[in-house]
């Protein structure tokens, strides 16, 4: 009996605990996970933006390396200077100029999305899984299906593109592994330059027939893809494997992986420039027919002296809102970037620190813009190029381009109207900063970088590290004051027209035997638009070397020259520096500008070197896949040289 | 009160269960339940009478007064008078029970004597011979498993946090403190060391009165209160807590009121506590900026210097303030403060119920000035309060009820961002940018606000005015209530018993900050003729005179916990021990402000465990436990484990041919276990539910705009986690081994070996390569570690005849355990970079050589990835000799972060009223790394350390072994990478406590009826013996923290 009763009161606990077991279930339905986000359209329109979200910034001086890490400009060395730069304390594209790369820990790392780097492995997962889920939501139309899916398409080419540029060639990733891999299965290959190239290429072909030609919808839609940025960026990919470092680089053959797979291409093939010059047209035809696309030039309404208004043509082709001539414009906010590089300006009693006035062109990036006469100043046997860094006092004839009265550098003088659009200076006139009213000389501001001038190096921190700035990225109607700055905000081009003529212009230039009218007329679009002259014509008058343009190597010469002029500060000297392979002589000049801590003419006026660039080095033209990656994927193999 | 007849129970099966369940149920709502055949039936029979008479005393002899005297069987009860006499009228072979509060019930029979006196004895409590286990009480004799007790007394130390007590005292426990900051100084312990990585729980299950609590709550405890404290160290001892008990378990019973007359016990202490050590900072104004502006110019000959040369010559001469240069420390700190601690306690009751209630109230100043010229003290001041009654009520002769109920309640007052930030900023600080308040200039003179002192834009930390802007306060609350039931069941089955506990916890926690912004100034003109100074506004827009007010963090949540148990005990032949438990128990804890939908869920925890003994004639032992224990946290298929232990024992000693040598050795004991032990709260608190994914469907940082004026914004989706619905809890295998001497009854030596396997330890996938593209890093079940170790204690106490006694006290904890299986990626080349097969904690660095010479050590030397360097800055060994230093070259470096091991010896003495004890604590084979970070002078104007100042390279000297490199005023990557150069040994030998008594004597007591008094002076963390001299060794890392406080303290203990 007793047995029978000790018998029980197990059985008892045994039914408590029975019953019990449900109070573990604790999770109720509907918790969110990954199928929640295509259920309808608008948890699917939110997958899309994200896709979208991981379009590296280019407006970011932090995390764009195309700024700093080509020595086209440079910043005051001083981290009490960072907190009003765009990336406070984390400048990576500056340490990667100032302090090198490192296989270790390397500065914009979007292989694993750290220092600076959008992760865009992450990126191209992400799109996979839209691609994958996008047929789920049934409460769309199938025409905007099939344009989500070509935008989404376009961006995993994109992400494909950016690694691309930045590594080299890299692993192709067409479709996502199970989370759950591991071992030899996650243990990818890098593909080969040709096979990434037809690759990226081949998503851009299949996207571009479903994307909109134009933005209907200006309100809701400007930024998304369009049909000509597709070709646009299928053109630049192919420009960029035609280039010398990716074609017939003889460095890097020796890049083998384990397999004895080369992944970059044994030898020179000029097909390449055919295919992107083809590649050109076709993108260039569909922006300006069916894009609408042209070169910026002003068209306000404000009764403005001749040479403003030709500096405005150069200006606002990047900084007027939407303008005509952008193919791809960013939608990241520009006022962070614009408060860095702005200036404080006479005339307005500016202490503020709410501008930071970095991103300083350096004299050699000064020195490439072309004499008024549209030749470089070395070749303009009307510029004196020898005393270039003796000072002259400005007169009237310059008064809407250097203060009248006042004492400069020869080197500001007598320089086309991009370096007066794109530049300031030391007596530089500055018009904007909500002072657009009407053509009066005396109100137009005026910028004064000596030492303890108010845009010189009037605080520790805030000032430039050359005497220069840069004009071009601050729109006119962006406003200084003490003590704040409104930033009068506007798509930061990522592609333009005058991009995508001189790119066009290149190819051909390579792909006939020598130069005719069709490379000219690309160019000196570009040109006449800067108001210059055309290129033989401006050659033959004032060069001393008349016939370079006659020539396919003094016009490869030319083009490159004009694109650096062109689209300086836009984040593509860089890129192109390297895809020329010019960044060995390039990246190794000394950083140089005027000696700002002068206060006066003679003290001042000295060139000063600021920074010696650590060397440059071939490994350095493509970046390194840090080393721990290669730890876990032996399958990896690291770029030269790292 | 209901009574249930059981007689009927035996006929029908169904019925039976049906009133077992019933009376659970009748239990569990608090009625007592009589069973019925236990009732007595009254016969009163009459023959030979006659007076009985006699005289009741205790063991001295002295006589007891109102004794009761129950005639077994009658109605008649008589009690003693006030000589202890008494008179009852009895026949021989009647049996009389006596009782009295405080004694020993007896049963004694009458003879046939007329005269018959009777001695009581007083009650022994129950635990003396008891030891504290898994859900219930054991005999000490028959435990087999590793279980350390602790006498509660030797954690009387002079400090308000009982885990400071721990280092040393507690064989088997490794134990560090790393803070002395009043509120943040718990110390970390770990039971038997680290036996697992990752971001899971590490320390030990707590449980107070059967209850899991915090860290927090364990340090709140007054050992005063404390009436048992156990460490349950192996598997068998823990496998009762399933997948809770593999990091080993502290256990800890409070008192109990006993029978016997209301005891009252006073303690009052009253300690002054100063740092151990501080950080020595050069306190020479000129020093300092001529080596700041070395720092300029040894990296950049044309850098601007910082100081000119005016400003070098008139600090600390000229003008105060124009010239300002500020001792932080001195202006910031005091050099000791003084706490107060009080506690008291009454304790008693008679048949039916019995009582314990204490409370305390301490009190724990910081060391921070107050300026006075605010009318709110910025200073730490934590008043902690604690309030327990525990009552204990026979409801029946077979039924108890415990009632506990227990509240901790902390408010503190201190400075906005707490003691350890201040310390921070010191030495954050330039001492000769500015002042720390100016006294008013001409224009000023009537300014209310305190004009404090600032540089540049104002954007400088300045901390005094950090320090003395405002205050946080911040109050705690934890409440516990708690009901027990406890029913004998001997009517159903001699021997068994069942137990129901419900238990509620509350708790929470919130903090307000009031503060007002300071106005900064700056010496704006001088006047060096007349000394006359105007000062310059430097945030005339942002400061503020009145306070603002933010407020904090909250934290609210309640648990609810149910043990219900079953215990059967039996003996057969005398032989034959037999005793089983099952127990049934239930968590659930919920949050209030969790953060997130998935940690908003209740947290929950059930479980079923047992024990079987066996003892053999205590001789041989046996025992079998296991938890069946289940957590919300896994998916379904492994919600449940099963955790079993068994463990034998053998006591020589109690062999017949043992005999002999009982003598000399008066006990000797033999045990092993071996079991399975979980750890289900494995991984991040946020990673709650692996087998779920956590998807943020709006995060904007994933978001994105399009539109002319980016007008059209959506936010975007992100993972944070991918599911997987394999993720379980970490197994732990564990064997133990031990031995239990003791010697001559006086000498107890209690050795153990154990060995432990842990697999199954969740780790982050490291070999997801970034091309994968995962947003967060799967992690999975895979980690294993071996750990072994040794822990020994030794006992010994001796009273001599003359008055004198002593004892003394030593144990040493060793463990050690490595990565069995660690996923990492191969290092095929670089083989010394694995983790596995390394101890846990194993720091990894580069391997210093020494400084670079000059330039052209530097030119002949593999180049270093780490950034700039030259003459004077760490060179670093190429391990793999490919000319090139980088993360290839790094090296597994010097002892585990966590000590190794932990030892304590002590000794007590006393000489009839004066007692003196003293204990020493020690730690060795561990490391730690300064941070070169936090000392780099000027950098983000960081103090200078006389450390640096006395011992760094200059072109001067170039002394490749200094402990500096070159001065910089920018950091320098190259030197703060991880490297033995900043590696120091972190072993220790401090005299923890030393303490002197003095009891009063009994004539002076007994005059003002007092039990007992006893006054003592004590002390804590009096001197260390360490090659580290830089901080006290023992906050490691965190030297340049709140310090370790020393303390002497004076305390009065009075007992009524």
């Amino acid at each position: 009996m007793k047995k029978i009763r000790l018998y029980s009161s197990l059985l008892l606990f045994v039914l408590m605990t029975a019953r019990c077991s449900n109070y573990l279930d604790i999770i109720p339905d509907n918790v969110a996970t990954i199928d929640n986000a295509f259920t309808n359209r608008f948890n699917a329109e939110k997958f899309l933006f994200t896709c979208y979200s991981y379009l590296p910034d280019p407006t970011s001086l932090s995390t764009n390396p195309a700024f700093f890490a080509g020595y086209e400009m440079w910043m005051v060395n001083d981290p009490l200077t960072w907190p009003y730069v765009q990336g406070g304390a984390n400048q990576y594209a500056y340490f990667m100029a100032r302090d090198g790369q490192t296989a270790n820990s390397p500065y914009i790392n979007s292989w694993e999305g750290s220092a600076g780097g959008v992760d865009l492995w992450t990126a191209i997962r992400d799109c996979n899984i839209f691609l994958e889920n996008i047929h789920l939501p049934r409460d769309m139309e199938e025409g905007e299906r099939s344009r989500w899916i070509a935008e989404v398409k376009f961006l995993k080419a994109y992400y494909h593109f950016y690694l691309f540029q930045q590594y080299g060639p890299i692993p192709i990733t067409d479709t996502n592994l199970p989370v759950s891999s591991g071992g030899t299965e996650v243990a990818v290959y890098r593909n080969t330059v040709d096979e990434v190239t037809e690759y990226i290429v081949g998503l851009l072909d299949e996207s571009a027939p479903d994307l909109p030609v134009i933005i209907e919808n200006t309100t809701e839609e400007l930024g998304r893809i369009t049909k000509p940025i597709a070709l646009a960026l299928k053109a630049k990919v192919l420009i960029m494997v035609a280039s010398p470092l990716f074609n017939g680089n003889s460095n890097y053959v020796s890049v083998v992986d384990n397999r004895g797979i080369a992944l970059f291409p044994k030898q020179y093939e000029a097909s390449k420039w055919e295919r992107a010059a083809t590649a050109l047209k076709e993108a260039i035809d569909c922006a300006e027919t069916e894009g609408n696309a042209q070169l910026y030039t002003y068209n306000g309404t404000y009764v403005l002296a001749e040479s403003t208004k030709q500096k405005l043509n150069i200006r606002g082709a990047v900084t007027e809102r939407w303008n005509s001539e952008i193919i791809w414009g960013s939608t990241e906010s520009s006022a962070m970037l614009q408060k860095s590089v702005a200036h404080r300006q006479v005339g307005l009693n500016v202490v503020s620190s709410h501008v930071a006035s970095v991103g300083n062109p350096t004299i050699r990036t000064v020195e490439r813009f072309y004499s008024k006469n549209g030749v470089p100043i070395q070749e303009d046997i009307t510029w004196d190029y020898a005393n270039r860094y003796d000072v002259q006092v400005a007169g009237a004839s310059d008064r809407f381009l250097i203060r009248e009265g006042f004492t400069t550098a020869k080197l500001n003088f007598n320089r086309e109207i991009r370096y007066y659009a794109s530049l300031y200076f030391d007596g530089s006139m500055v018009y904007g900063n909500g002072v657009n009213t009407e053509n009066t000389y005396s109100a137009i501001n005026y910028t004064s970088m000596k030492s303890g001038m108010i845009s010189g190096r009037f605080s520790n921190n805030l000032y430039s590290a050359t005497g220069y700035g840069v004009k071009k990225l601050v729109h006119p109607n962006s406003v200084v004051t003490n003590p704040t700055f409104t930033a009068y905000e506007y798509a930061f081009p990522i592609i333009r027209l005058a991009d995508l003529y001189l790119l066009y212009a290149e190819a051909l230039n390579e792909v006939k035997s020598g130069p005719d009218e069709e490379v000219y007329y690309y160019i000196d679009k570009v040109r006449h638009r800067a108001s210059l002259d055309g290129v033989v014509e401006s050659w033959a008058t004032y060069s001393s070397d008349p016939t370079k343009p006659l020539t396919k190597n003094g016009m490869r010469e030319i083009i490159h020259q004009e694109r650096l002029i062109e689209l300086a500060f836009e984040g593509q000297t860089y890129w192109d520096l390297l895809r020329w392979r010019k960044a060995q002589q390039e990246f190794t000049q000394p950083v140089q500008g005027w000696n700002v801590i002068g206060k006066e003419n003679a003290d001042y006026y000295r060139i000063q070197t600021v920074f010696t660039p650590p060397p440059f080095l071939i490994k350095n033209y493509f970046q390194p896949i840090r080393n721990y990656e290669l730890g876990l994927n032996s399958n990896l193999v690291q770029n030269y040289g790292w | 009160m209901v009574k249930i007849n059981f007689l009927f129970v035996d006929k029908m099966p169904q019925v039976k269960l049906a009133t077992i369940v019933g009376l659970l149920v009748l239990l569990l709502s608090g009625y007592s339940v009589e069973a019925g055949n236990h009732l007595l039936s009254g016969v009163d029979f009459q023959q030979s009478d006659f007076i009985l008479k006699g005289r009741i005393t205790n063991e001295q002899g002295e006589p007891l007064a109102g004794v009761t005297i129950v005639l077994i069987g009658s109605t008649r009860t008589v009690t003693t008078d006030a000589d202890g006499t008494y008179l009852i009228k009895a026949t021989p072979g009647d049996k009389l029970s006596v009782s009295f509060l405080g004694m020993k019930d007896q049963i004694v029979t009458v003879g046939n004597a007329e005269e018959l006196n009777i001695v009581m004895e007083v009650k022994g409590h129950e635990l003396d011979e008891l030891t504290v286990v898994a859900y219930a009480n054991q005999r000490k004799e028959s435990i087999v498993s590793s279980i350390s007790t602790v006498s509660p007394s030797t954690l009387q130390v002079p400090s308000s946090n009982l885990t400071t007590a721990f280092a040393g005292r507690l064989a088997g426990v490794i134990a560090y403190q790393r803070s002395g900051e009043p509120g943040e100084d718990n110390a970390s312990f770990f039971i038997r060391g680290v036996t697992t990585f990752g971001a899971g729980k590490k320390d030990p299950l707590i449980l107070i009165d059967g209850v899991e609590l915090a860290t927090d709550d364990l340090a709140r405890l007054n050992p005063d209160d404390i009436e048992s404290f156990s460490i349950l160290k192996d598997a068998s001892a823990t496998a009762l807590y399933g997948a809770r008990g593999a990091n080993g378990v502290i256990m800890v019973k409070t008192k109990e009121g006993r029978e016997g007359k209301a005891q009252l016990s006073l303690r009052l202490e009253n300690s002054i506590s100063a740092p151990v050590s501080q950080v020595d900072l050069v306190k020479d104004p000129q020093l300092y900026m001529n080596m700041h502006n070395e720092a300029v110019k040894t990296r950049d000959p044309l850098g601007e210097l910082i100081y000119s040369n005016e400003k070098i010559a008139n600090t600390g001469k000229g003008n105060p303030f124009v010239y300002p240069y500020t001792d932080w420390q001195e202006m910031l700190f005091k050099n000791y403060t003084s706490n107060q601690r009080a506690n008291m306690n009454v304790s008693g009751g008679g048949k039916v119920a019995r009582y314990y209630i204490a409370t305390s109230v301490n009190q724990d100043n910081g060391i921070l000035k107050v300026d006075r010229r605010n009318n709110f003290n910025s200073n730490i001041d934590l008043k902690k309060y604690l309030l327990r009654g525990n009552i204990n009520i026979n409801v029946t002769p077979s039924t108890e009820m415990v009632f506990r109920l227990h509240g901790t309640f902390d408010d503190y007052n201190g400075p906005i961002d707490g003691g350890t930030a201040i310390y921070n900023s010191v030495m954050r600080t330039n001492p000769v940018l500015f002042p720390a308040y100016f006294e008013p200039d001409q224009a000023n003179q009537h300014t209310p606000h305190i004009l404090f002192g600032n540089y540049g834009s104002g954007n400088y930390i300045n901390p005094y005015a950090d320090m003395v802007k405002g205050y946080k306060e911040y109050n705690k609350t934890l409440v516990l209530a708690q009901l027990e039931v406890k029913q004998k069941l001997d009517a159903l089955l001699k021997g068994l018993s069942v137990r129901g506990m419900f238990n509620t916890t509350r708790y929470s926690h919130f903090d307000v900050s009031r503060n007002y912004n300071p106005y900064y100034y700056t010496v704006g003109t001088y006047d060096k003729t007349t000394d006359r100074y105007t000062l310059h506004p430097l945030n005339q827009s942002s400061g503020t005179e009145y306070l603002t007010y933010r407020e904090g963090q909250k934290d609210v949540f309640s648990t609810t916990y149910f043990e219900g148990a079953v215990q059967y005990g039996t003996q057969i032949n005398e032989k034959h021990k037999l005793n089983a438990l099952l127990v049934l128990t239930s968590y659930e804890k919920r949050i209030g402000n969790s953060g997130s939908l998935q940690l908003s869920l209740p947290y929950r925890n059930l479980g079923t465990a047992g024990r079987l003994t066996y003892d053999y004639d205590s001789r041989y032992f046996l025992e079998w436990n296991f938890g069946y224990n289940g957590s919300e946290r896994f998916s379904k298929i492994h919600r449940f484990g099963f955790f079993p232990s068994i463990a034998g024992g053998y006591i020589l000693s109690n062999e017949k041919y043992f005999a002999p040598l009982k003598n000399v050795i008066s006990m000797l004991k033999l045990r092993a276990s071996y079991g399975l032990v979980g750890n289900d709260e494995i991984g991040n608190s946020a990673d709650r539910f692996f087998f779920l994914s956590e998807v943020n469907m709006n995060n904007a940082s994933r978001g994105h705009a399009f539109g002319y004026e980016r007008g059209y914004t959506k936010t975007g989706v992100s993972i944070s986690r991918y599911s997987d619905p394999t993720i379980t809890w970490e197994k732990s295998y564990k064997q133990n081994y031990g031995i239990e001497l003791s010697l001559f009854n006086k000498l107890e030596i209690q050795s153990e070996y154990f060995r432990e396997h842990r697999k199954d330890i969740l780790q982050v996938r490291a070999d997801i390569p970034a091309t994968m593209g995962l947003q967060a890093t799967p992690q999975s079940n895979i980690g294993e570690v071996r750990g072994h170790g040794f822990e020994s204690s030794l006992n010994y106490k001796q009273t001599f005849g003359n008055g004198l006694w002593v004892s003394a006290m030593g144990n040493f904890t060793f463990s050690q355990a490595s990565y069995l299986v660690y996923e990492e990626p191969s290092y095929e080349d670089t083989p010394w970079r694995r983790m596995q097969g390394q101890r846990i904690g194993q720091p990894f660095g580069l391997i210093a050589e020494r400084l670079f010479i000059d330039d052209f050590d530097v030119v002949n030397s593999p180049v270093q990835e780490f950034g700039d360097y030259g003459a004077g800055d760490i060179k670093y060994k190429d391990i793999n000799k490919d000319g090139v230093i980088n993360s290839f070259d790094i090296v597994p470096i010097g002892f585990p972060t966590t000590p190794q091991i932990i030892y304590g010896f002590g000794a007590s003495l006393g000489y009839k009223n004066v007692d003196f004890s003293f204990f020493f604590q020690g730690s060795g084979r561990s490391a730690f790394f300064i941070s070169p970070e936090l000392i780099t002078p000027f950098v983000d104007n960081k103090s200078l350390l006389t450390l640096i100042a006395d011992n760094y390279w200059s072109e001067d000297n170039q002394n490749a072994y200094a402990f500096w490199p070159r001065l910089s005023n920018y950091a320098i990557t190259n030197n703060n990478q991880q490297s033995s150069h900043w590696m120091r040994e972190g072993s220790f030998l401090r005299l923890k406590t030393a303490e002197l008594g003095y009891t009063l004597p009994k004539r002076w007591t007994d005059s003002i009826s007092l039990h007992n008094a006893r006054i003592y002076l004590s002390g804590s963390n009096l001197f260390v013996l360490s090659a580290f001299r830089d901080w006290d060794v023992e906050m490691a890392g965190n030297g340049l923290g709140y310090p370790l406080q020393r303390v002497i303290n004076t305390g009065l203990n009075i007992n009524f």
